[in-house]
């Protein structure tokens, strides 16, 4: 388990292919993760790999979709079912309050 | 057989098999590496489900890339799933900030409830608005937005199309701006129309002026100056009496022809370079009595003493008419001012007649604190023999005679009158950068007479009646007098030897010699000759250019004195 953390900004970005299903299942809970747990601590931005295909190899994305922390340090991968909200937020170290 | 043979048979089977069922899952990932299938059949929760790989549907990705609007994907809460480039340009951000984010930080701020609105109805309504987008910088960017549910297993997602509306709207406005340029001009054209028709009117009737003023000046020279030869061959009282009477009435007419001229514009100017301040202090005595003991008269004159080139005379007659009408205006008392400053012309005054010139000008404005004129009646105003005052008491040709006069000078005049304030009369004086005459005096100056001598006078003049009198007044002060019809008459008489001393010509003439072409070739051949040249109507405004310089001109219908009187300055001017 990564340390959690209750005042550090984050900085996250997810890549994704489009509006797939899953792309979208990401992005709505990764939108709820922030609004919800990191109000006003962060940064969110959203990579669509049909755009910007360069991308996967510089950040050396294999499946889609990927996030990735960027901030805190150091980096970490939440890769395969991101619409699952408790697995994410364990990965991000992310604490809910009422846990 | 034996058992281990069948077993042995079963088993190569099997592996056949199994390597059949290799073979085919090898060539399907093969298929799938080597992105050669479209799609890809999963088994989903509810039975099996295509998915599409990315080739597949770039056709639609390029259709959405490509379009000229914005496309975007959103959830019901207004999370954005999918942005296109255009809606990333639109705000002027990137669209990694824009994908994932809140709907409602793109819209502005004024128009937000208007978007949740939107987003909460069902198509069943009509899901479009016009609203403004928040860009980058926060300018707001005018869109169109459509929306519509986009079905997708159960779960709801909106899509938008967002239609971009700045050029339309810029359009719109540099149309508007058109039109209303084009309604101003056209008001001004109206304006502009308007003036020259007025303008045009009053030349015309000008011309007709002019014409009659031409002929009753000849008759009234005939009636007037036989008057003057009876006076002197009389001295029964009686007789005298009417003859007088006679006089007093060919004076009045002559007055009034006076007006109607200057009204025409055919008048004879003789414009000097006047210090027009100057001027006006020496007035101001005169003006005071003309405005009587109930009503204030102010000078307000500008610091600068500027020069115009104007015929004093009829100047100080103009502002005598406007201080007068002044007066009438204020029967209870009141205030006249008389102001003078530089107005330098660029633009067009609204209240004048006719068209101003742009140029250097000096403005005299007479103002008083009278009752002042309605809209209808300041419209009226130069218009000739139009009054507001009772029979007798004005005959409408004042007014008139100013603007008839001002636009000869190369100026104009315009008023300002509202009623219960008063009135505002402006004239415009052109200035010139000559310096001022000296000892510019209106009246003549006296000079006295030379005893008659006898002397030989050559008289130039078409009219046969005007004709005989001036010969019957030449004789009386003792001069021999010879006459002719028209100019080359008289050069031929001149070229051919005789010898006189003062031609006495009309300035309009027949048979295409003017009294200025004639004076001019008399100099030429004779730069001692002394001339007066008369004059029943002569048409140019300002100076003309066939003008001799230095050569007065005696107004028809003149006394016999004057005649006199001219002929001695001329004589006087060459000695």
């Amino acid at each position: 388990m990564s340390p959690v953390s209750d005042t550090e900004h984050y900085v996250l970005r997810l890549y994704v292919t489009g509006s797939t299903k899953r792309s979208t299942l990401a992005i709505e809970t990764v939108r709820d993760i922030c609004d919800t747990y990191l109000k006003n601590r962060h940064d969110f931005q959203v990579v669509d790999l049909y755009q910007n295909p360069e991308a996967a190899a510089r950040e050396q994305i294999v499946t889609v979709p990927t996030l990735i922390r960027h901030q805190p340090g150091p980096l970490r991968r939440v890769i395969g079912d991101l619409s699952d909200r408790t697995r994410v937020l364990s990965t991000l170290g992310v604490r809910a309050a009422n846990e | 057989m034996s058992e281990p043979v069948l077993a042995a048979n079963d088993q190569q089977r099997e592996i056949d098999d199994l390597k059949a069922r290799l073979a085919e899952a090898e060539e399907t990932l093969q298929a799938i590496r080597q992105g050669e299938v479209d799609a890809v059949v999963v088994r989903g929760a509810a039975g099996p489900q295509v998915y599409t790989l990315h080739n597949a549907d770039h056709p639609y990705r390029v259709i959405i890339e490509r379009m000229q609007e914005g496309a975007l994907t959103l959830t019901p809460d207004g999370t954005i799933l999918f942005a296109n480039q255009h809606l990333a340009s639109f705000l002027d951000l990137p669209l990694p900030n824009i994908v994932g984010q809140k709907s409602g930080d793109f819209i502005a701020e004024s128009d937000r409830p208007l978007f949740d609105a939107l987003l909460a109805q069902d198509d069943r309504d009509g899901r479009r608005s016009e609203l403004s987008l928040r860009s980058a910088d926060g300018l707001a960017v005018p869109v169109y937005l459509f929306l519509a549910d986009l079905p997708d297993e159960g779960q709801k997602i909106v899509s938008a199309i967002v239609t971009d509306l700045r050029w339309p709207k810029q359009r719109m406005r540099e149309l508007t701006e058109a039109n209303a340029m084009l309604v101003k001009t056209m008001a001004e054209r109206e304006r502009a129309e308007t003036m020259l028709r007025q303008a045009l009117k009053m030349e015309a009737v000008g011309q007709l002026t002019a014409g009659i003023a031409h002929d009753f000046n000849n008759l009234l020279m005939v009636i007037g100056g036989n008057m003057e030869l009876f006076l002197a061959r009389t001295s029964d009282q009686w007789l005298r009496r009417r003859i007088e009477a006679s006089q007093r009435a060919v004076d009045r007419g002559a007055r009034l022809i006076g007006q109607l001229l200057s009204f025409s514009r055919h008048q004879t100017l003789q414009p000097h370079a006047v210090a027009v301040n100057a001027l006006l202090l020496d007035f101001e005595p005169l003006l005071s009595s003309a405005v009587g003991d109930g009503i204030r008269l102010k000078l307000v004159l500008s610091d600068r003493a500027s020069v115009c080139q104007i015929d004093p005379t009829e100047l100080q007659a103009s502002i005598l008419n406007l201080v007068t009408n002044a007066k009438d205006a204020m029967p209870q008392g009141g205030l006249v001012t008389i102001a003078t400053e530089d107005t330098d012309v660029d633009g067009q005054p609204d209240s004048g007649v006719g068209p101003i010139i742009a140029g250097r000008y000096l403005s005299i404005v007479v103002t008083d604190t009278g009752c002042g004129m309605p809209p209808n009646v300041r419209e009226r105003a130069f218009d000739p023999f139009f009054t507001t005052k009772d029979v007798g008491k004005g005959n409408g040709l004042g007014l008139s005679q100013v603007y008839g006069f001002m636009r000869q000078s190369g100026g104009h005049v315009t008023i300002d009158s509202a009623i219960g304030t008063g009135t505002s009369v402006r004239l415009y004086l052109p200035r010139t950068t000559v310096a001022a005459d000296p000892a510019v005096r209106p009246a003549a100056a006296y000079i006295p007479r030379t005893e008659p001598r006898a002397q030989r006078a050559l008289v130039v003049e078409d009219d046969r009646d005007v004709r005989e009198l001036v010969i019957e007044a030449l004789e009386s002060f003792g001069y021999v007098a010879i006459a002719v019809e028209n100019g080359p008459m008289a050069l031929n008489l001149l070229d051919s030897g005789t010898v006189v001393d003062v031609v006495v010509s009309d300035i309009q003439m027949p048979d295409g010699m003017s009294g200025f072409e004639l004076a001019r070739s008399i100099r030429n051949r004779l730069p001692h000759q002394a001339i007066v040249l008369t004059s029943g109507m002569t048409r140019f405004a300002g100076v003309p250019d066939d003008a001799v310089p230095d050569l007065p001109i005696l107004r028809k219908p003149y006394q016999c004195e004057d005649l006199a009187q001219a002929i001695d300055a001329a004589l006087l001017a060459v000695a």
